[in-house]
Parts: structure tokens; C-alpha cells; sequence
């Protein structure tokens, strides 16, 4: 290579510097962007996650304080009263039997807001008492097994809804027969297990049609920095693994 | 550079393929017209080195570099369209058309005048689509990815796929300007091996993070 062409040559090569510069910069103001982004949606969904908790507080506490007694006193004033005829011993049986299904509904209501259990109990016995319920009332056979081990109350708050979207998830969609729902603690970390044998379903798909269920699973378990990993075939069942820092 | 370190250079599209084989039992299929990329890379520039060395047909390498043109884009437009960057298959194939009927002009009027030089022309014009694309790929990454980018296989297929044809619209350039003599020219292209190795390492990186997007999603 002659002086000349080696001049040129040398600031080719400075050009060729300056674009490898271009590009770090271009990637390291991408990672910083996505890493602003991605905290902003964390706490964006972590504000919602929140509001929407303390408005079904605030629900299930005016149910409970307004709303039952009131229930209670017209049942007990139905009880009261003596009929006079059959037609009127008939309508008082069917007002009794229609005031006691509002009234199991409202617990049942009020249980979906805010679970007692949860506050009273803990984690594992909510999910025994919520996996005994959805048994009864839908005929899917759940196998749950749990340690206790209190958390923060948010915590079980969160985990709490997480079991409860898989189940209902499991029930809506998945045509499972059983359901195995398995809850431990090792090494600070709260471990969850379910594994259905139901429909299973393609997670591309899924994701494309913008599946809710699933994006708030994912939400609640970024919210308790948590991970998930969920592995699913159509026909294969669905199995659930999460890992929660305790 | 003497051609046996052109051609191992060259042969870094392997990488991504190796890595494939050992993932791809539950790989999502998404990806899949990217790995047929690397394969006719490898087909492509083996035939070139095995022209160069034994067969010595007069313009081979142009028309083998010219058959890659001919396919890569295809396998990439596809590509892009499955990872969203292109919404509609009309628009893709309106590109891939309009890019086929450049590269036939480009043949047609000026091959007999510049011989291979002509190729580096066809050579820019593909790149400027694909780093397009690439740009837009790589730049969804702020708002799509709900994980650490550092474990995203688009992060590092992005990043190959820019630093590749923003390099190889830089060296393709200069090449294209015919600055000065022979040996010049080689040093330039030399640049270019480089950075075509590199690239192909960072792709191999990205096809190692694909594994089991398709049944199974990690989020954390």
C-alpha cells in the first residue's frame, strides 16, 4: 500500500471507530431506555395491583358492615312471621329459601373480595379452605399440599390471587379433571407447583390474542419480584412453577 | 489475509448453527427462516472458497454472492413479518419484488461495465433494507421486552443484524467508490471479515436464549 492510500486507509479506519461508537452508544441508550421503561411499568402495575386490592378491601368491609346486618335482620324478621294460609306459608318458604341464597352468595361475594382465613390463618390454610370450596362447586378434583410459613400480608395477598386466577383458569379453560396445587418454603423462597391435566393450550397464540389471565399472573409475580415459568403444550396440560423471594 | 483464514473467518455463520443443533429440539419456529439465513450463508461462502481454490469459474463468486441476494432477503422479510416488524404480507412481498427487480437493473445495465464490482451496489441496497428492519427490531425491544434485555435473544439478533449491515454499508461504500488500487481495497474488505465474525459470535449468543419460547415462557 502506498503513503497516500495508507492515509486514506488510516481514516477509514477512524471512520470505521466512530461507527463501532455510534453503535455502543446506540445500545447502551437502548438498555438504559428499556430498564426506564420496564421499572415504570412495574411501578405503574404495582399502583394498580394496589388500588384495585384496597377497593375490594373497601368493598368487602361496607358489604360486611352495612350490607349483612341489614341481610340478617330480614331474615330474622321473615322468620317471624306466622302465615296465615298455604298460599301464604308457600311464598314465606319461597322468601326464606331466596334470602338464604342471597345470603350465601354474599359470603361467597365478600370471600372473593377479601378472604378472612387469609388474614386470620395464613397462606396455606386460604388455599386448602378456597381449594376445598372450588371442589364442591365445580367438581374438579384439587390436590393441595402446603407449609405455613407467614409473609407479609400483601404477599399472601398477592400469592393468594395468583392460586386463584390458576384455578379459575383451570376450571374456565382448561377441562381439567385434577388439579395438583403444591406450596412450599426453601432458602427464604416461597415455591409454588400446580400442574393440571387438562387442554394445555399454545402460549404464541395466546399471547397474540392478549390473554388477561395470564398477563396479570405475570404482573402479580413481577410485582413480588418474583419468577414464573409456565410450561404448556395444546393436550399436554399446563404446569405453573413460581418462585417468590419470602 | 490469505484465503484460508478468509474462508475460517467466513465460516463464522457456523456459530449460530452449531448452537441451533443443540437447541433447536424445543426452539420457538419463529426463528427459523433467521437459521436458514446462516445456512445458505455457509453454503454460500463454502462454494465461493471451493471456486476460489479448485474449480477457478471465471465470475463465480458474483453469481454465487448474487444467489445469497436472491434468497437471504426472502428468509429475512419472513423473519421480520413473524416478529412483527412487518404487519402485512403485502407489504413484504411488494419489498421483496421491488428488491428483485433492482437487483435485475442493476445486472442488466451495469454488470458488463463494472464486472463484480457491480455486486457491491445490489450488496448496499440489501443492507439498507435489512438494517431497516433490524433498527426497528431492535429498537421494539424498549417497550416489548417485559425482562432483562441482557437475556433477550432479539436483543443480541438485533445487534448482530445492525453492527453487520451498518458495516457492511460503510466498507460496501468505500468499495463501490473504487478509491484506489487492489491492495486497498482488500484492506478495506478485511474490516469487513472481521466484523462479519463478530457478528456472527453475537448472533450465536442470540440463538442461545431462543430454547423453549414456544411451550414455555420465564418471566422474572
Amino acid at each position: 500500500m502506498d503513503p497516500a492510500n495508507k492515509d486514506l486507509y488510516q481514516i477509514i479506519l477512524i471512520g470505521a471507530g466512530i461507527l463501532v461508537a455510534i453503535l455502543v452508544y446506540f445500545v447502551v441508550a437502548i438498555i438504559r431506555q428499556q430498564r426506564k421503561v420496564y421499572h415504570w411499568q412495574q411501578d405503574r402495575i404495582a399502583a394498580e395491583i394496589t388500588t384495585l386490592e384496597n377497593e375490594r378491601k373497601r368493598i368487602a368491609a361496607d358489604l360486611h358492615d352495612e350490607l349483612g346486618p341489614v341481610l340478617s335482620a330480614v331474615r330474622l324478621q321473615i322468620n317471624h312471621l306466622e302465615p296465615e294460609d298455604e298460599t301464604e306459608k308457600m311464598v314465606l318458604a319461597r322468601s326464606t329459601s331466596q334470602i338464604d341464597e342471597v345470603i350465601q352468595r354474599f359470603r361467597e361475594i365478600s370471600y372473593d373480595l377479601m378472604p378472612n382465613t387469609l388474614l386470620r390463618k395464613g397462606l396455606s390454610r386460604a388455599v386448602e379452605e378456597f381449594a376445598e370450596k372450588m371442589q364442591l362447586a365445580n367438581g374438579l378434583n384439587i390436590n393441595f399440599s402446603g407449609e405455613e410459613q407467614r409473609m407479609q400480608p400483601e404477599k399472601e395477598l398477592n400469592v393468594f390471587r395468583i392460586v386463584q386466577e390458576i384455578v379459575h383458569n383451570t376450571i374456565k379453560h382448561a377441562r381439567a379433571g385434577s388439579l395438583v396445587i403444591e406450596l412450599r418454603f426453601r432458602n427464604n423462597k416461597m415455591l409454588l407447583y400446580t400442574k393440571d391435566d387438562g387442554l394445555g393450550f399454545d402460549y404464541r397464540e395466546k399471547e397474540q390474542r392478549g390473554g388477561l389471565g395470564l398477563l396479570n399472573l405475570q404482573s402479580r409475580v413481577a410485582l413480588l419480584k418474583g419468577n414464573l415459568q409456565l410450561d404448556t403444550q395444546p393436550g399436554k396440560g399446563t404446569v405453573y412453577n413460581i418462585e417468590i423471594p419470602v | 489475509m490469505n484465503t484460508e483464514l478468509t474462508f475460517l473467518l467466513s465460516l463464522s455463520c457456523v456459530l449460530p448453527l452449531v448452537v441451533y443443533l443443540f437447541t433447536s429440539q424445543r426452539a420457538d419456529r419463529r426463528y427459523l427462516p433467521l437459521i436458514f439465513v446462516f445456512l445458505f450463508a455457509f453454503l454460500v461462502e463454502t462454494s465461493v472458497y471451493l471456486n476460489m481454490k479448485y474449480f477457478h469459474v471465471k465470475g463465480g463468486m458474483y453469481w454465487m454472492y448474487t444467489f445469497g441476494l436472491l434468497v437471504w432477503p426472502g428468509f429475512y422479510l419472513r423473519f421480520f413479518r413473524y416478529m412483527d416488524v412487518i404487519r402485512s404480507r403485502k407489504s413484504a412481498e411488494i419489498i421483496f419484488v421491488s428488491f428483485l427487480v433492482l437487483i435485475f437493473c442493476n445486472w442488466f445495465f451495469l454488470y458488463k461495465k463494472e464486472g463484480f464490482f457491480n455486486f457491491f451496489r445490489m450488496g448496499i441496497a440489501y443492507a439498507s433494507i435489512i438494517l431497516f428492519f433490524y433498527v426497528n427490531l431492535f429498537s421494539r425491544q424498549i417497550l416489548s421486552e417485559n425482562r432483562d434485555l441482557l437475556r433477550s435473544p432479539l436483543f443480541y439478533i438485533g445487534l448482530a443484524g445492525v453492527s453487520f449491515h451498518a458495516f457492511y454499508i460503510f466498507t460496501g461504500t468505500i468499495t463501490l467508490l473504487k478509491l484506489s488500487d487492489g491492495g486497498f481495497m482488500n484492506a478495506v474488505q478485511d474490516i469487513m471479515k472481521w466484523v462479519n465474525a463478530i457478528s456472527y459470535l453475537i448472533f450465536a449468543i442470540g440463538i442461545l436464549w431462543i430454547p423453549q419460547t414456544k411451550t414455555s415462557i420465564k418471566s422474572s
